[in-house]
């Protein structure tokens, strides 16, 4: 399948002047940068629905648009389901601090809650987020992947990175959900460059769903006895 | 069409499963009542393919019978989840811990759709679902950090890209065969997917902070029923596509995974301690024999590995009903119920005659003759899974017992022991009459081009 210069809807043939190919990748590292470097999950969740729809922008040289859309649509779903994972998580803080006694116990449990998203710090992410992008910069402009063009390779290819640098960076089962679909969105522009198969895009959709349901499922379950590490020990 | 209503009856028995969580015998009477109507429709099952949605599902002879192996084994797990019932609550651990038989066949329905598919991708994609929908069993371990089952979420993505990039490469191949390198890439996605998934190492350190994370009946469900569905989408790429074995070392692959993978489990296996842990490292020592069989090449090894595939589906099913007996049934009969489950399970699994012997014999005739340092690795990883059987078993029947009471229901405690000796019979069935099973495996998957 190749990638057409203008993108179709009900047979018209739009021209994407302002949604260039640099717009869109921009687009992809702010977001990605977002979800890397802020901690907070509005922010992060906005950021990952703007992905979706810049994901799609990016496919819907590929595809038609209303199947382009379809990929916002899942991503919009996705983020559905852990914004109300990651709200009821907030409220849970939020009840915490107000029962904590004095300014250190409420200092502590701020403290807390800001480290269980990432494992290291704001200076590491932003060095780990620049190494990544110039290492996909330069594999992008110097290798060639099953015929695929530069930008549609390093969109995919940035977005698959990213997310498996969001996973390794994440202490929070709920961020580590957005650098699985970041994955995801990363493979689905491989994939679906690559392969004509419309039943193999769906599925891509169907499983952003599934994920982002078991990620906020195992979120949401309270852990086990933080103590008892050897959990299940033989007699 | 049966096995669209095998699925669809998997889905159906997931959800009364889970609306009767509640209530033990209910939830035991709707699991064997899921189970009998599987058996049904299983037993019906047309030979011819079947097109469903435009998809052709096959169930010929080698087919079916596979199927039937992570049937019965699933089926055996379901029926052990009621075994760790806990009393009924709100709280989300209770509501875990009862709904396991309703995750087992929700995740079984897409694995039937993977191992009957004729797509390979859409077969991969099916049984990377199954693996997803499993995960909702798992429960986090600790506060503050991601744990295994959130880290295997992750696992199965990239693994399951790399294999629908493999495939992308084996479409393209035929277009251009004097480019060899599109068969090196194809191997290179193939090894990284399905190493990622089955454990094999170096790939395998995911298995034990995931086991952390999973009972042990889920974990089986996982190294027993999921993971074979994996080795047996392998098997089935590689007789079709005939250039793939013949231009690739994927063969020296697979006996380096398996000369690996067997020893290193037997190792992690000595030291282990925690249950589901301990099973997840056991099920290391007969995967890395399986793929050993695999990587022979010859028609004989690979029967032996079809057969050791089916004997660690079975085997692994039995030792996590005695665990469950083990783990929570404290009085002195159904501890050494579970003692004698978890000793004829471990003994299956590391070959010992009649309990999966003719499978391991089958294999070790060209092992012994071709690699003879493989060969000593198998026998050694074997023997120190005897040993570590053993010292459970040892454990477990001189346990000083403190209470004979029991919360279950005599009826869930009955129909576990009645599982168990199912399994122990068909145990003993495919290491005596190991032909009954070979032959129908080998009708389609022994025909492929490479085998010697």
């Amino acid at each position: 399948m190749r990638r057409p210069s203008s993108v179709t809807f009900s047979g018209e043939r739009m021209t994407l002047v302002d949604f260039s190919s640099a717009t869109i990748l921009s687009g992809l590292i702010i977001t990605v940068a977002l979800i890397i470097l802020v901690a907070d999950w509005r922010v992060a969740l906005f950021a990952l629905l703007a992905q979706y729809v810049l994901s799609a922008s990016l496919l819907a040289g590929l595809v038609p648009l209303p199947l382009a859309i379809v990929r916002v649509l899942s991503g919009a779903f996705a983020a559905a389901i852990l914004y109300f994972t990651f709200r009821r998580a907030a409220d849970n803080h939020r009840r915490d601090l107000a029962q904590a006694e004095d300014d250190a116990a409420r200092l502590v449990v701020a403290r807390l809650y800001r480290l269980q998203v990432f494992v290291v710090g704001f200076p590491f992410r932003v060095f780990a987020l620049a190494l990544v992008a110039v290492g996909i910069v330069g594999i992008a402009s110097s290798m060639t992947f099953l015929g695929l063009s530069s930008d549609l390779l390093f969109g995919g290819l940035w977005l698959i990175a990213a997310g498996v640098l969001v996973a390794i960076l994440s202490r929070d089962v709920l961020r580590l959900g957005l650098g699985i679909l970041l994955f995801t969105s990363g493979f689905a522009i491989l994939e679906t460059a690559t392969e004509s198969s419309l039943l193999l895009y769906g599925l891509i959709n169907i499983s952003d769903l599934l994920l982002a349901l078991v990620c906020a499922h195992l979120a949401a379950l309270p852990p086990t006895d933080g103590l008892r590490r050897r959990r299940g020990e033989l007699r | 069409m049966n096995i669209a209503l095998l699925i669809a009856l998997c889905l159906i028995a997931g959800i009364a499963v889970r609306l009767l969580r509640r209530w033990q015998r209910l939830g035991l009477s709707a699991t064997l009542i899921g189970v009998v109507l599987l058996s049904g429709f299983f037993a019906a099952m047309p030979s011819a393919p079947v097109v469903v949605l435009g998809r052709s599902f096959a169930s010929d002879s080698a087919t079916r019978v596979f199927l039937g192996s992570i049937l019965s084994a699933a089926s055996a797990l379901a029926v052990f989840a009621p075994l760790a019932f806990q009393r009924a609550s709100a709280a989300p651990a209770r509501v875990g811990a009862n709904s396991q038989g309703a995750f087992f066949f929700w995740a079984l329905a897409p694995l039937i759709a993977a191992v009957t598919l004729d797509s390979f991708p859409l077969a991969v994609f099916a049984w990377a679902i199954g693996l997803i929908v499993l995960m909702l069993s798992a429960r986090p371990q600790s506060e503050g950090r991601v744990g295994g089952a959130a880290q295997f979420l992750l696992l199965i993505v990239i693994a399951s890209a790399s294999l629908l990039l493999a495939n992308r490469f084996f479409d393209l191949y035929p277009l251009t065969p004097e480019n060899l390198d599109l068969v090196r890439d194809a191997v290179i996605f193939l090894a990284l997917g399905f190493g990622l998934l089955l454990a094999i190492a170096p790939l395998h350190i995911w298995l034990g902070p995931l086991a952390d994370e999973l009972s042990p009946l889920g974990l089986a469900f996982l190294v027993g029923v999921a993971q074979p569905v994996g080795v047996w989408l392998l098997l089935q790429q590689m007789g079709e596509t005939t250039w793939l074995v013949p231009r690739s070392s994927l063969l020296t692959v697979l006996l380096l995974g398996g000369g690996l993978t067997a020893p290193l489990g037997a190792l992690l296996l000595l030291s282990e301690r925690r249950d589901a842990r301990w099973l997840a490292y056991l099920g290391l020592i007969p995967l890395g024999s399986v793929l050993i069989g695999m990587g022979l090449g010859t028609r004989l090894a690979l029967a032996g590995a079809l057969l050791a595939l089916v004997n660690r589906a079975w085997g692994i099913a039995l030792i996590a009903g005695g665990l469950s007996f083990a783990r929570h049934h404290p009085a002195r009969r159904w501890q050494r119920v579970g003692a004698s489950a978890i000793l004829i399970g471990g003994l299956a699994l590391a070959g010992v005659a009649p309990l999966g012997f003719a499978a391991n014999f089958a294999m070790y005739r060209d092992l012994s003759a071709s690699h003879p340092i493989l060969f000593v690795a198998l026998l050694g990883s074997n023997g120190l899974a005897v040993l570590a059987v053993l010292r459970v078993v040892w454990r477990s029947v001189n346990e000083k017992i403190e209470t004979e009471e029991t919360n279950a229901a005599r009826l869930i405690l009955y129909a576990g022991v009645l599982v168990a000796a199912l399994l122990v019979v068909a145990l003993i069935g495919a290491g005596i009459f190991p032909q009954v099973l070979a032959e129908p495996l080998l009708e389609t998957v022994g025909k492929a081009s490479y085998l010697k």
